[in-house]
């Protein structure tokens, strides 16, 4: 019965999906130039692996991209909880402020990336400025400093990811029975414990949802990184999935970059394994 | 009395501190309206001009009178994103009561596959899919857009974890009654989960209205373009108009408000609920 | 071998099994879906067999298309005229491309469209397609005419182009740097115009002396593109006029020579410009604000943001009232780059190309197409896009009247100065490179260091030691 209902969604996977992912797997040992025809595709073995391997910015993107996606997700779920239950209930003109959040995520890039650029600049931007007449006397340099540039990038990233995960969260909240909370009060507890013992343990199910998605979205950005600091300066911001498009999509190297991708395949592959044993283990 | 009093107070008050953050939030919207309606030569004034001093309607004309075939554009979009939100509705609202409620050998291993393969960079699928799509006749179709939108692990994931949170009562007393697993899915889970699907059409027209890569890719005509692909012909040798761009841009966020209000509005708490109780 | 081959049967019978259930899938998935969306398919093929059959219909004349990436209005004089010249034999379609990215052509390329003639921003791009197979030799072609590529083009395009003894491109334009200045603001300064024959000391001085003002309104003397991360930069000028073409590479292109003193001479010299005297745009400004980009760039030099602008010649394009129109009173002025010693004039510039794809069912009509964008008829081509042609100019009149295409209708430009300016001798140096070997990796390092250098967390000298041991890793590892 199961595959009669997983049959249509299975099969389409399976063409568009796992197909490409497969031939994907084929490319990263291979050398090809897909202006060229298939015919001169060259099989290099495990040469593609080994280069990356090798490669100390391949190195660094990988920890950045850790570094973002450990950072960013916690803060953007917190926040993004908190500003959800408000939204919920709790304000006018729920349509528009929860459209006011989404925005980030449907403005065109061009604008998100311009605008925090402008607000960015360190030696007079606005956020500097309002430091500084805080009485900071050296305020950061943002997205021009080493050692501020991906912390930048994950503050657009939260500010950014807040909407999308407010409107998940929404929808998990409509499934939390009214009937809860209504005995809670006759019981006395205040927003503050309803919040605790009532909202978080009914979004189980949404949570688990939620961070996965966060994390598997988080380790996949990069057009803030593209668009803002190119992974610089140095390399001091530069992610794994940047560092694989610039490989497919600017230097030609689609053998490097299908061997990077499939690393992180399989890196949230053995993640994902892990966590659904634990929650296995867990059940029993 | 007094209780309600404070309620409202805290309504308020919190009605604003939200509206002082979503004015951060409103930022980068408010830069391209502004922009739609600068010249291109006034648009990086600093400190940023807010409102246009030589306001101008002539990046709307360009996008709309010139040669570009903006509705065109227009249209394409809509079709390929409708088509391609319709579908993945149905298939991943199937495939989600299957990985939620129905226990079948395999199931755990297939989802596994699912989840991770998520994880697998969008931009590494566009060339072994650009391969296929030729070995399968639709490279330059819109069919090499839709198609792969139809059928998404994203939707599946999200579906079934909402699926999940419906109680399994409701539907071991269902069957008791002897409704089938179809009868179950479309009277009882589907019902239930509706601020889930809107939640997902939402994010899945956005996704699939603002999508570059695979139209760059995928197709190769003026008339099959999509907007944000259509958005190049905005652009000379070396650089592209701002001004044109923005105003394009803003025309296209249109059919999203659109969509978002429509179907945000589903965020209403009983429905799920109401369901429960009965 | 026999492995590969297996993989091979192994890929193909998947996607056969693949393709077959696609078409039925295909097919259903439409039906399915609104039936508009099926009758719009329908119309849209419907038309475009309609378009071929007229194409075939009209006699003999054979469509050649051409690839770029030009807006559209702009490309209508090349194709009426060309099609006019080949009444009755070729007719030359326009197909525009999304943009140059590497991987948009590339797709293109691939996708088994009929190409006749294709243009590409990028020589490193060039090269590997031409070691790949894909692009024709164009040597036949010249020894057809009875050319060499030396005297058509010009001796210093043929030592970039030259791979391995053939041609698999020809430049369709020649993009040649030049400083940009705001006249007005140099009158309310009381400043002398800077003239040709200038040195970089003349413009480190005029740069101090034209920056004035503080924070959001400070003026500053020059803007150059010098570091962005992103490919056209300007840090290693005075590096280039003095080393000449393929500047990173050592003499038989073993190594690279980032060690040389001529390269710690330009970056010391951009590095004090941008961190000691800070009268160029810092490299935050400018990517916030995209001066870096060209229509902005010219915007902010009229709007009086600088006083001096860096830029290829085609940046007086974006005096053009399409780009808004320039503030009343503007007076663009155009000086030779500065020299290194007062002597000889060196200016680095770079191309685009245009070749004709392996591909191709009719080479010599496509050779027709090729020779009349790039060498017959270059003005209508590069022209229009303010750009100078691929091959040098044969007599002053030829050079007159093609600059005065360049220059004229560019409202608030001194055309008669940038007339005078252009008809002076000079000597290109191409930034153009068609060597493969650590072009990747010696892309990546200079990024990596520079922006480092200009953020003000690395020395010159340890930028440059990096530069040569991560270049001459990268050549190495390409051997």
């Amino acid at each position: 019965m199961g595959w009669a209902f997983i049959g249509l969604n299975l099969a389409g996977y399976l063409l568009f999906k796992l197909l490409p992912l497969v031939l994907a797997g084929v490319l990263s040992f291979a050398k090809w130039n897909i202006a060229a025809s298939l015919d001169t595709l060259k099989f290099v073995g495990f040469d593609n692996f080994l280069r990356i391997f090798r490669d100390p910015v391949f190195w660094e993107s990988f920890w950045n991209t850790i570094l973002y996606a450990v950072v960013m997700v916690p803060i953007a779920i917190g926040l993004s909880l908190v500003l959800a239950v408000i939204l919920d209930t709790h304000v006018f003109g729920k349509g528009l402020l929860r459209l006011a959040f989404y925005l980030p995520n449907i403005s065109s890039m061009v604008a998100v990336s311009i605008v925090w650029m402008i607000l960015f600049i360190p030696s007079y931007g606005p956020i500097n400025s309002i430091l500084m007449s805080l009485g900071v006397s050296n305020p950061p340099k943002w997205l021009n400093a080493t050692s501020t540039s991906l912390l930048s990038i994950i503050i657009i990233g939260v500010w950014q990811r807040l909407g999308y995960n407010i409107i998940i969260i929404l929808a998990g909240l409509q499934g939390v029975s009214k009937s809860l909370y209504e005995a809670a009060e006759i019981d006395g507890a205040n927003g503050v414990q309803k919040f605790f013992y009532i909202t978080i343990p009914s979004l189980t199910n949404t949570m688990f949802f939620l961070t996965m998605i966060s994390f598997i979205s988080s380790f996949q950005m990069f057009t803030p990184v593209q668009v803002m600091t190119k992974g610089g300066p140095g390399t001091s911001s530069s992610v794994l999935v940047y560092y694989i498009y610039k490989a497919a999509f600017q230097n030609n190297d689609i053998g490097g970059a299908s061997a990077m991708a499939w690393i992180l395949f399989l890196l949230v592959f053995v993640f994902s394994a892990a966590r659904m044993i634990v929650s296995r283990k867990k059940e029993s | 009395m007094g209780y309600q009093k404070k309620r409202l107070i805290t309504k308020i008050v919190l009605t604003v501190v939200m509206a002082v953050i979503s004015i951060i939030m409103l930022l980068p919207f408010a830069w391209m309206l502004s922009a739609s309606f600068k010249p291109d030569n006034q648009i990086f004034n600093f400190p940023i001009e807010w409102i246009p001093k030589d306001f101008t309607w002539a990046n709307y004309d360009r996008v709309w009178n010139s040669d570009v075939p903006f509705s065109r554009f227009f249209a394409n979009s809509l079709k390929v994103t409708l088509l391609s939100v319709t579908g993945e509705v149905l298939t991943s609202a199937l495939a989600a009561y299957a990985f939620a409620k129905i226990k079948f050998k395999g199931r755990e291993i297939i989802f596994l596959i699912y989840l991770s393969t998520l994880a697998f960079p969008g931009q590494m699928m566009l060339i072994p899919r650009y391969v296929l799509f030729k070995a399968f006749g639709i490279y330059n179709t819109h069919l090499a857009l839709i198609l792969p939108g139809m059928f998404t692990a994203f939707g599946t994931f999200m579906l079934r974890q909402f699926f999940m949170s419906i109680p399994d009562e409701l539907c071991e007393s269902a069957k008791i009654d002897g409704a089938g697993h179809f009868t179950i899915f479309s009277k009882i889970v589907v019902p239930l989960a509706i601020p889930a699907f809107s939640a997902l059409i939402i994010f899945q027209f956005v996704g699939s209205w603002n999508d570059y890569e695979a139209p760059l890719v995928y197709i190769r005509s003026k008339e099959l373009a999509t907007i944000p692909l259509g958005l190049n012909f905005f652009r000379d040798e070396n650089s592209a108009s701002y001004g044109a761009i923005m105003a394009a841009s803003v025309c296209s966020l249109i059919p999203i408000f659109a969509v978002f209000l429509a179907f945000q509005k589903q965020f209403v708490a009983g429905i799920a609920t109401s369901g429960l109780k009965e | 071998m026999k492995k590969r081959q297996k993989m091979l049967a192994v890929l193909l019978a998947s996607t056969t099994l693949a393709a077959t259930l696609v078409g039925c899938g295909g097919q259903a998935a439409d039906s399915q879906g609104s039936s508009d969306g099926g009758q719009e398919t329908a119309a849209a093929t419907e038309s475009e067999t309609t378009e071929e059959q007229e194409q075939a219909s009209s006699g003999d004349v054979q469509v050649l298309n051409f690839y770029a990436w030009t807006s559209p209005e702009n490309m209508v004089p090349l194709t009426e005229a060309f099609n006019q010249d080949y009444a009755g034999k070729y007719e030359m379609v326009y197909q525009k491309l999304a943009d140059a990215a590497t991987m948009t052509i590339n797709t293109a390329l691939g996708s088994g469209e009929p190409i006749d003639v294709m243009t590409q921003a990028s020589a490193m791009d060039l090269r590997i397609r031409a070691d790949d197979g894909v692009y024709l030799g164009l040597k036949q072609f010249f020894d057809k005419e009875g050319w060499t590529y030396e005297e058509k083009i010009g001796s210093a395009m043929e030592e970039t182009m030259n791979i391995e003894g053939d041609y698999y491109a020809i430049p369709y334009c020649n993009n040649i740097n030049m400083v940009w200045f705001n006249k007005k603001m140099f009158d309310e300064a009381g400043m002398e115009y800077p003239q040709s024959g200038w040195t970089w000391d003349d413009f480190r001085e005029t740069a101090i002396a034209m920056t004035h003002g503080e924070g959001g309104d400070k003026v500053y003397g020059a803007m150059l593109d010098y570091a962005d991360g992103d490919g056209d930069n300007y840090w290693d000028l005075i590096a280039r006029q003095k080393l000449g073409a393929f500047t990173y590479y050592n003499d038989d292109f073993t190594a690279t020579r980032f060690d040389a003193p001529e390269f710690k001479e330009s970056l010391d010299y951009f590095y004090n410009l941008a961190m000691v005297d800070k009268c160029i745009v810092p490299v935050d400004e400018y990517t916030a604000l995209q001066y870096h980009k060209d229509p902005t760039g010219m915007a902010g030099l009229y709007n009086g943001k600088y006083a001096m602008w860096i830029a290829p010649v085609y940046g007086c394009l974006y005096l053009n009232e399409s780009y808004g129109e320039v503030p009343e009173g503007t007076d663009i002025g155009v000086v030779d780059m500065p020299t290194v010693d007062g002597g000889a004039t060196i200016t680095t510039c770079y191309t685009s190309t245009a070749s004709i794809p392996a591909t191709c069912k009719d080479p010599d009509a496509a050779w027709e197409a090729l020779k009349y964008i790039c060498i017959e008829h270059a003005e209508l081509f590069a022209g229009p896009k303010a750009m100078h042609p691929g091959y040098e100019f044969q007599s002053d009149e030829e050079r007159d009247a093609f600059n005065h295409i360049i220059f004229d209708g560019k409202p608030g430009l001194d055309v008669d100065m940038a007339m005078e300016v252009m008809a002076l001798d000079r000597t290109l140096v191409s930034k153009d490179t068609t060597v493969r070997k650590g072009q990747v990796g010696i892309n990546e390092a200079i990024k990596n260091n520079m922006t480092l250098v200009f953020s003000g967390e690395m020395s010159v000298d340890e930028a440059l030691a990096n530069l040569k041991e991560q270049g001459d890793a990268a050549i190495a590892a390409d051997q």
